[in-house]
């Protein structure tokens, strides 16, 4: 594979042309130093072309040496001996010269366990998860996972197996090197072959004894990817070789390019070779993760090319929004939909922001209003409503557990009253987050305690709060360091560290905060400092310096977690996807995109309706979700709406009311004014008690009430038991179950069953018109009005040629999917 | 200690093979990959609460006299193989099964108690880890799917309430989970649930679909969008499973001829028996069949009958004790709602499934969550043990007229060199069925997990 690669490499067309000559070239590194005999160093040449457009031409370059000191092959220079020198590189039609030192060629430099050996068996798979890393090991034999555990390998490897593994004697019979060569059975298969730089690498270890005790040795501190961070691949020049450096703690720097490891996000558009060579496949988008011991660095990579036909519609941009969604698709070559008709929209908002279907009423007054600024008008006035904080505080209340279960004696409703309550008022998020990671007090009446009560342990919190607010998934640190991301198990008991404090008085509502109370890491003991600002007093609250790091403006994950959670809420997928999974190896489908909302939320006092406003107003919500010939294979740069299945409550509320047996919630004010008056006039009736607190509670509503109902008919279509801070735990996928509970389950049954009584009074077509425009937000055509028509004329009984028809309107694809 | 001495001599046994200082005949990469699936479905019969396998599937007629059991050791149709008289009908087809009796739960006090225990046998590994494993059913639903469009992958027969919040699904997305038909089948009033037209007739839901039909016009997008494509499939088969008339032919118990239902017996425990074999004979992947004996009139005092007999285990009738013990609830173990009923059924299946050829695909398992004290208490019952228990395999390979593994004269500790433990019957069931046990499974955070992977396939079984 890596010599296919690297012949595609060489066959890639060379430039003759003056007018596609670069305008200069660029050399990387500026200078070479090998003081090892096993130093090498990768160079990567850079071609500068009109456009600010960047080749790679570092496999198309000429090396040639004033003395030789070295050799370059494949663009590595290998040292041959003592000596200074100057390379000349010549690529494109430019020459660039660079110094080269090579010293300490007849120096003893035994092989560094920590430094190279461990490196070799990530490299080789040897220490991942599946196989040696996982945690009890596979076949009697354990590594830590990628290493992180250098004492563990250490022990394991020369101690372990009947001191079988390393043989110090006969090197090339060490059972580590012929495990992986097949020359015995190995369960994990070949691993490795003679010709990997990584077998040269353990039979030197091996040969000089097998030595473990390079603790000492200055660790290192920092990996330097190049080029970086971001790299744009025009075709046909898809190929960029990189260039990978380890920094370590005394100041000396090392090349690892061929001892990293390279993972790639997205296979179907990158592919890289064991020498960092990374080529484009196909039009997209991905991560290169460059994973060196403990560190990890990405690269994000675009690659593109022409496609046949493709001419840019040029679409108007409505905010900033718009501006980067255009630029990325025009950069990738999709073509975005056109905007979607009003009914679609009018519906697509509602359910969007308040998780109902439009009052029939509204539907057919928007459909005729030629107001120019219609929808921008309904975006405000859903915002305002009660209905929009509810459903909004719904979904943040799943995320924050907030069941009577784990909170029982009202304080699960009390919490989500203060979740609603936020959205209600445009809390400033910041000021929000605040007072929630920091609440003290009784909490059956500090409801933002309750964060802490709904949460069983401190590690736990650590989790959930990093989760939350910083979109990462840093439980996989608990015991290791993370296989994705440089988090690290420090990392981990560092947050632990900042809520080390917090006291839960047992079996009461108390939440406090002690003046004492220390993290350890778990392995070195060491006490650890709580992550964020440091903190200088050491009697104070140490979440309150969290939170202030946490919500400043610049925070590289506050601003824009809430923003992609706001986007994900109104397009089912994330800038970042999934949610709440930000890391360098995950990137975002649009940086600018969602660079550019952080700032503009942060910017406006982290005001989450005026996000949601310009995200609403933009062009990108308002596209149909009819896809065209150049976008009907996107679904992840929001070039048309993507199509999903309503969520649980949606479903139950959307059944409800075009069933005809749930009244608009906006009609609820005027209910509950009528209801409370009756009850005034007789305050010890039990029943108008009970239907004023149904009221308030809006408890016949599922997206509206305050605790979630779990029902069968809800957890089939995925309701959260709200045990988890992950979004995933709200399942959305289409399922058979979900499919026979709305063909024959006994909520729809008793819903049809009621429709036939509740639309008794209407004329054939003003029932079709009513249960159109509450279904579809839209009118019947002629066509529908016809079928309907002939259908009642076939029909044995009205009632149940209404049922029928009910039924069947709820079961079409219109009415069950968000579009 | 003689149960963990076993266990570590297996592993480091198998280490050393792995390590060629010792050539083991049967060592290969445990990977199914590319093997042949000898199973295409499993049957397990889970009998819940511990049965004794003193007064089963492993006697032991020289334990001392004051804590044997009381019933004679027979012989079955197979030279060596022995039962107690409990397994008189089951002992005539000892030629068709494998009885393991070296089982052993490897971490004793995870799986200890009912919940945990059960939960262990479904998933096939031990509660508490750092993901909750889903059962060995809605694993296998994951990755080799249903055989029977029109019925779900995953059925548990009926599914007992004790036990309700120990199946689980993990981080499996939820078309995999258990489909439990509760109630009771045996009676003539049992329907299955959900999969039967509710207050509907057959003609008029087709006319309702046809108008469905008629008026479902779509949505812009929707041949393009993985949500509106799948669920419009999800649609077409759930129809199916409402309307194809083999979905009712599968749960009819009553379509089958009386004879037949008379040899699994008319009881509860019989007939869910039975319905287990139908489902397996059409096309349901994964079955389990979990059932008690319901509380009747003519069991007085038999309000929870399954296998935890803390007292009284040898009762005529019911186990109460003089005020009250842990094993209340139950019938002693001879009876008629306890081992009577099982006997038959079992035999009835094992005789009927290998003449209807079913036991050629079909993976059988008799499981339960661990065994019993081979004492006996003060209170004349036997309490829990994890050291060694009995299960037994048939079909889909599994050679018959088998023993496995040993325990000592008074059935306490595995004294063979081998014991198995419940990960090891996961992994046997993975690999039976051709599934990769090297293959990921990735949850929602993209954790890798591998189910299985702490076990290894039996190899008397394959």
């Amino acid at each position: 594979m890596r010599l296919v690669l690297l012949l595609l490499a060489f066959l890639l067309p060379s430039f003759a042309t003056a007018a596609d000559a670069p305008s200069r070239i660029e050399v990387y590194p500026a200078k070479v130093a090998l003081g090892s005999n096993r130093a090498t160093t990768q160079f990567v040449i850079t071609g500068h072309f009109a456009h600010g457009e960047t080749r790679d031409l570092t496999h198309n370059a000429t090396f040639t040496l004033s003395a030789p000191v070295v050799e370059v092959r494949t663009g590595v220079a290998f040292p041959k001996k003592d000596g200074k020198a100057e390379i000349t590189i010549v690529a494109g039609g430019h020459a660039v010269k660079v110094p080269v030192e090579v010293s300490g060629q007849s120096d003893p430099d035994p092989m560094r366990f920590r430094t190279e050996t461990l490196a070799v068996l990530t490299k080789q798979g040897c220490n991942s998860g599946s196989c040696h890393g996982s945690p009890d090991g596979k076949g009697g034999f354990r590594l830590s996972l990628f290493g992180y555990d250098p004492a563990i390998d250490a022990e394991s490897i020369v101690r372990g197996g009947l001191n079988r593994r390393v043989d110090a004697f006969n090197p090339a019979d060490s059972l580590m090197l012929k495990k992986p060569l097949m020359r015995v059975a190995h369960v994990g298969g070949k691993r490795l072959n003679k010709s990997d730089n990584g077998y040269r690498v353990l039979l030197d270890w091996i040969a000089s004894g097998a030595k473990t005790d390079d603790d000492k040795q200055p660790a290192c501190v920092q990996l330097l990817v190049y080029p970086g961070p971001n790299r744009v691949l025009r075709a046909p020049h898809w190929a960029q070789q990189l260039s990978v450096i380890a920094k370590f703690a005394d100041g000396t720097a090392r090349d690892v390019t061929s001892l990293a490891t390279y993972e790639i996000s997205n296979k179907e558009s990158l592919a890289v070779s064991d020498e960092g060579l990374v080529t484009g496949i196909k039009r997209g988008q991905g991560a290169v993760s460059v994973r060196y011991l403990n560190h990890l660095e990405s690269v994000h990579f675009t690659v593109t090319e022409e496609v046949e036909g493709f001419v840019w519609n040029n679409p108007a941009d409505v905010n900033f929004i718009d501006k980067h969604t255009h630029a990325k698709l025009n950069q990738l070559r999709v073509l975005p939909s056109d905007t979607c008709d009003d009914a679609t929209f009018l519906r697509r908002v509602y359910l969007d922001l308040t998780g109902l279907l439009p009052p029939t009423d509204k539907a057919k007054s928007f459909l005729t209003d030629t107001t120019a600024n219609k929808r921008a008008k309904i975006i405000d006035e859903l915002l305002a409503s009660e209905e929009f904080a509810r459903y909004w505080a719904l979904r943040s209340a799943d995320l924050m557990r907030v069941n009577p279960k784990t909170l029982p004696g009202g304080r699960a409703e009390l919490f989500a009253d203060w979740l609603i309550d936020g959205y209600r008022k445009n809390a400033p998020f910041d000021k929000a987050v605040t007072e929630l990671l920091t609440a003290t007090g009784d909490a059956a009446k500090v409801p933002a305690a309750n964060y802490f009560l709904a949460i069983p342990n401190l590690e736990d919190l650590a989790e959930t709060t990093a989760q939350l607010f910083m979109g990462s998934r840093v439980n996989c640190a608990k015991c290791h360091n993370h296989p994705f991301e440089n988090w690290t198990q420090e990392d981990y008991y560092r947050i632990a560290a900042v809520f080390t404090r917090v006291r839960k008085a047992p079996k009461g509502t108390m939440v406090s905060i002690a003046a004492t109370g220390e993290t350890t890491h778990p392995t070195s003991g060491k006490t650890l400092t709580p992550f964020g600002d440091a903190v200088t007093d050491p009697k104070a609250d140490r979440r309150v310096s969290f939170a202030k790091w946490l919500t400043k403006p610049g925070n590289p994950f506050f601003a824009r977690v809430e923003v992609n959670r706001m986007w994900f809420g109104l397009f089912g997928r994330g800038i970042v996807h999934p949610v709440d999974d930000f890391r360098s190896s995950n990137p975002p489908a649009i940086p600018e995109l969602l660079d550019a909302l952080a700032t503009e939320f942060e910017q406006s006092g982290f005001d989450r309706k005026h996000v949601l406003r310009l995200m609403c107003n933009s062009r990108t919500y308002q596209r149909s979700t009819a896809t065209n010939k150049f976008n009907e294979d996107d679904d992840t740069l929001f070039s048309h709406y993507p199509i999903r299945r309503l969520t649980a409550e949606q479903m139950q509320d959307a059944i409800g009311y075009a069933t005809g047996s749930l009244a608009p919630a906006s009609e609820l004010a005027e209910e509950l004014a009528r209801a409370e008056k009756e009850l005034a006039a007789a305050p010890a009736d039990r029943t108008k008690q009970a239907t004023v607190k149904r009221l308030k509670d809006r408890a016949t509503y599922a997206t509206q009430r305050l605790t979630p109902e779990q029902s069968a008919f809800l957890k089939a279509f995925g309701q959260p038991k709200r045990e988890s801070p992950c979004a995933c735990e709200r399942v959305d996928e289409p399922t058979v179950d979900q499919a026979l509970q709305l063909l024959n389950g006994p909520l729809v049954a008793g819903r049809v069953s009621s429709s036939a009584d509740a639309f008794a009074k209407l004329t054939d077509a003003e029932l079709t018109e009513w249960l159109w425009l509450a279904a579809f937000s839209r009118l019947p055509n002629e066509a529908e009005r016809k079928k309907v028509s002939g259908h009642f004329k076939k029909a044995a009984t009205r009632p149940d040629a209404v049922r029928d028809l009910v039924w069947a309107v709820i079961n079409t694809r219109e009415f069950l999917l968000q579009h | 200690m003689l149960h963990s001495g076993s266990l570590t001599t297996r592993r480091s046994f198998l280490g050393l093979g792995a390590c060629g200082l010792l050539s083991l005949p049967n060592f290969r990469p445990a990977f199914a990959a590319g093997k042949r699936a000898r199973a295409k479905s499993v049957l397990v019969v889970f009998e819940q609460g511990g049965v004794s396998h003193m007064d089963t599937f492993d006697p032991k007629p020289d334990a001392p006299a004051e804590h044997r059991t009381p019933f004679k050791t027979i012989d079955t149709v197979v030279r060596g193989i022995r039962f107690t008289e409990l397994l008189t009908k089951t002992a005539a087809h000892a030629d068709k099964i494998t009885v393991v009796r070296c089982m052993t739960q490897p971490k004793p006090g995870i799986g200890n108690s009912h919940p945990k225990g059960s939960q262990y046998v479904f998933s096939g590994e031990a509660p508490g880890g750092a993901e909750e494993m889903p059962d060995i059913g809605s694993v296998v639903s994951h990755r080799i799917g249903s055989g029977a469009r029109n019925l779900p992958p995953y059925i548990m027969v009926p599914g007992t309430s004790e036990q309700e919040y120990n199946t689980k699904i993990g981080f499996l997305p939820p078309q995999h989970r258990v489909f439990k038909t509760g109630g009771k089948p045996h009676e003539p009033t049992w329907t299955v649930p959900n999969l039967a037209l509710a207050g509907i007739t057959q003609d008029r839901f087709k006319d309702r679909t046809d108008l469905l039909s008629n008026l479902d016009v779509g949505i812009p997008g929707a041949d393009k969008s993985k949500d509106a494509k799948t669920l419009t499939s999800m649609r077409d088969q759930a129809e199916d499973m409402l309307t194809n008339p083999a979905t009712r032919k599968a749960f009819d118990l009553k379509a089958e001829p009386q004879k037949t239902r008379e040899e699994y017996g008319l009881g509860h425990r019989g007939q869910c028996y039975l319905l287990g074999r139908k489902l397996i004979e059409s096309g349901v992947r994964f079955v389990t069949i979990d059932c008690r004996e319901p509380p009747a009139r003519e069991y007085p005092g038999g309000g929870n009958m399954n296998w935890d007999h803390h007292d009284h285990i040898y009762s005529p009738k019911d186990t109460a004790i003089k005020g009250g013990g842990a094993g209340a609830g139950r019938w002693g173990i001879q009876t008629w709602p306890m081992m009577g009923s099982t006997d038959k059924a079992f035999a009835a299946l094992i005789a009927d499934m290998h003449q209807r050829g079913l036991l050629e695909e079909t993976l059988v398992c008799f499981v339960t969550e661990f065994g019993r004290t081979p004492r006996i208490n003060d209170r004349k019952g036997r309490d829990h043990w994890t050291h060694a228990f009995s299960v037994a395999f048939a079909g889909a390979g599994v050679p018959g007229g088998q023993l496995v593994g040993e325990t000592d004269k008074e059935g306490g500790y595995i004294i063979s060199p081998k014991a198995y433990t419940l990960e090891d019957y996961a992994t046997t069931i993975y690999e039976k069925l051709g599934i990769d046990t090297t293959k990921p499974i990735h949850t929602p955070a993209g954790r890798p997990i591998y189910p299985g992977k702490d076990g290894h396939a039996i190899p008397e079984l394959m």
